[in-house]
């Protein structure tokens, strides 16, 4: 049974009434095309919570293809699905930040093992996550650049007695030589059942050569008829991964920007 | 996973797509056991081999090799590339220059294909001819928004390298490295280049900046210049994602009016 007090207070912080952000999410092209194939993206069995999900991030693309699969090659090069926020609700489960990492131990440096990841579960209504964003991050701006930098004093942010509170920021400070990377604190919406693509694509964010001279590679093709937007990076082989992924993120943002989300 | 040692030999290579004029990628094993399936890592800076990582432990590849090409750290890397016909033409750099070349002065090499090969190639003209060229025929059935986002990821990975380069110092240039998103030389709705900062630490002198934002606009002037009309007709107007409106707005409509007004703009 799951701690309630980190999101009975994140419920009671004030709603700073922003816009909904869009939710990614990650996975290699290859995969990607079976995805779309499918028309739909399916749970897949997750090892940290024990069951079939799909997940994705709030308003960053923060998921990193795994390294050893993250190759210099179309197929292997990160795709990103850009889906509705609205799709929140209470079949999803929210937490602020990777739990794939956090089972990692990749935190381990800032939590104990006396609390575990599901104690940080909010609410799931965009709301809850816009209201723990104001409160850690100040702007929606920040909260996508994954800012560190202006983060509140726990005295600020709490009172002393609000340990999840003040372990979440003590978290997402993450001020050690291991210091994690923005996925530290990212929102996590996982989902659990598959999601369709048909009502809920906004976008997606392709290598360039999955265009050819006259339209989109012909698996991509429906969704370009159905109004998804395509947003590519150039793909220049012998880049090495992290080179792709900050192009798909900056590209991201550019997305977030035409939204007038940012 | 990294491997850091010893000589690896080329068994196959590996494609998107069984029928795409395109690159492919070189797959290796390590020379004295035939296992461990790798793919080579290439340092930007010298184009060399610096590390090959583990992939592919046994999926079939798109297509055999014959030919006996070992590589190691410090080697050149090896490129292959599957032409029109269907043939692969596979060696370093410097061994496959002039098949290169060729292909770049082809009409029929696809556009996407013409830039990647100028970019490998560190050919100015020609990465600009080849990008201006990818945009004019994808401005004939995209809309600004996806050509903006292709010129704008151009101007990054451009700005990276021209950054990379100019920074001397190691710690200073691995700190702006992994910053690098904070940092977004981009192509703004006006059509010009634009940065943002989103550091409050400045990791650029006002003439570093200077510096990078003329030499982005020397390298990409032209190609803005000639597709201005389509890249500024952008995502304009693209509805807002509030809660109250999403499930509400019917976007697909708004898309079809945004380029009815892309489509006036051009007309």
């Amino acid at each position: 049974m799951s701690r309630k007090y980190f999101k009975t207070w994140v419920d009671k912080l004030d709603d700073p009434a922003w816009p909904v952000l869009p939710l990614t999410h990650l996975t290699s092209t290859i995969v990607a095309r079976d995805i779309i194939s499918e028309g739909e993206i399916a749970a897949k069995s997750c090892n940290v919570r024990g069951r079939d999900l799909v997940y994705t991030f709030y308003g960053r693309a923060a998921y990193r293809v795994g390294a050893d699969k993250t190759v210099p090659l179309e197929a292997f090069c990160p795709f990103c699905f850009v889906l509705k926020g609205s799709l929140i609700d209470n079949k999803t489960e929210v937490v602020p930040f990777d739990t794939g990492a956090y089972a990692g131990r990749m935190y381990k440096y800032h939590n104990g093992d006396q609390i575990d990841f599901e104690d940080f579960a909010i609410s799931t209504d965009p709301i809850a996550i816009n209201k723990l964003i104001a409160k850690i991050f100040g702007t929606l701006r920040r909260y996508v650049n994954s800012d560190r930098t202006s983060l509140p004093n726990a005295d600020d942010l709490c009172a002393p007695g609000e340990l999840d509170a003040r372990t979440y920021l003590s978290l997402i400070r993450a001020d050690g030589r291991n210091e994690p990377d923005d996925r530290v604190s990212s929102v996590e919406v996982a989902f659990n059942g598959a999601v369709s693509l048909a009502e809920d694509l906004i976008a997606i964010i392709v290598p360039h050569t999955l265009w050819n001279e006259h339209a989109a590679t012909d698996w991509i093709e429906p969704l370009t008829k159905a109004g998804v937007k395509i947003r590519t990076y150039e793909f220049i082989p012998g880049k090495d991964a992290e080179h792709y992924h900050c192009l798909l993120e900056a590209e991201f943002k550019e997305l977030l920007r035409d939204l007038k989300l940012l | 996973m990294i491997q850091k040692s010893s000589e690896k030999k080329l068994i196959g290579l590996q494609a998107i797509d069984s029928n795409l004029e395109c690159f492919l990628l070189p797959v290796f094993v390590d020379i004295h056991s035939g296992k461990k399936r790798s793919v080579q890592i290439i340092n930007e800076r010298d184009n060399k081999i610096v590390a090959f990582a583990s992939v592919f432990s046994d999926s079939e590849l798109e297509s055999d090799v014959n030919e006996s090409i070992i590589v190691s750290i410090g080697s050149a890397p090896i490129y292959a590339l599957r032409d029109r016909n269907g043939s692969l033409q596979l060696g370093t750099l410097d061994s496959l220059q002039v098949f290169f070349h060729a292909q770049l002065r082809n009409n029929s090499t696809p556009i996407g294909l013409r830039v990647q090969i100028a970019n490998i190639l560190r050919n100015e003209p020609e990465i600009s001819r080849s990008r201006s060229e990818f945009l004019r025929n994808a401005s004939q059935f995209a809309s600004g928004g996806l050509l903006r986002s292709f010129i704008s990821s151009s101007i990054r990975a451009h700005a990276w390298s021209y950054i990379e380069n100019m920074i001397q110092d190691s710690k200073r240039r691995n700190t702006i490295f992994n910053s690098r998103l904070k940092f977004d030389f981009h192509l703004n709705n006006k059509g010009e280049i634009d940065y943002l900062s989103e550091l409050n630490l400045p990791l650029f002198s006002p003439s570093e900046i200077e510096d990078v934002k003329r030499e982005l606009n020397r390298a990409f002037k032209d190609t803005i210049d000639a597709h201005r009309i389509q890249l500024v007709s952008s995502d304009q107007g693209f509805p807002r994602m509030d809660k109250s409106t999403d499930a509400d707005t019917n976007i697909l409509s708004l898309i079809r009016d945004v380029k009815k007004i892309g489509d006036r703009v051009k007309g």
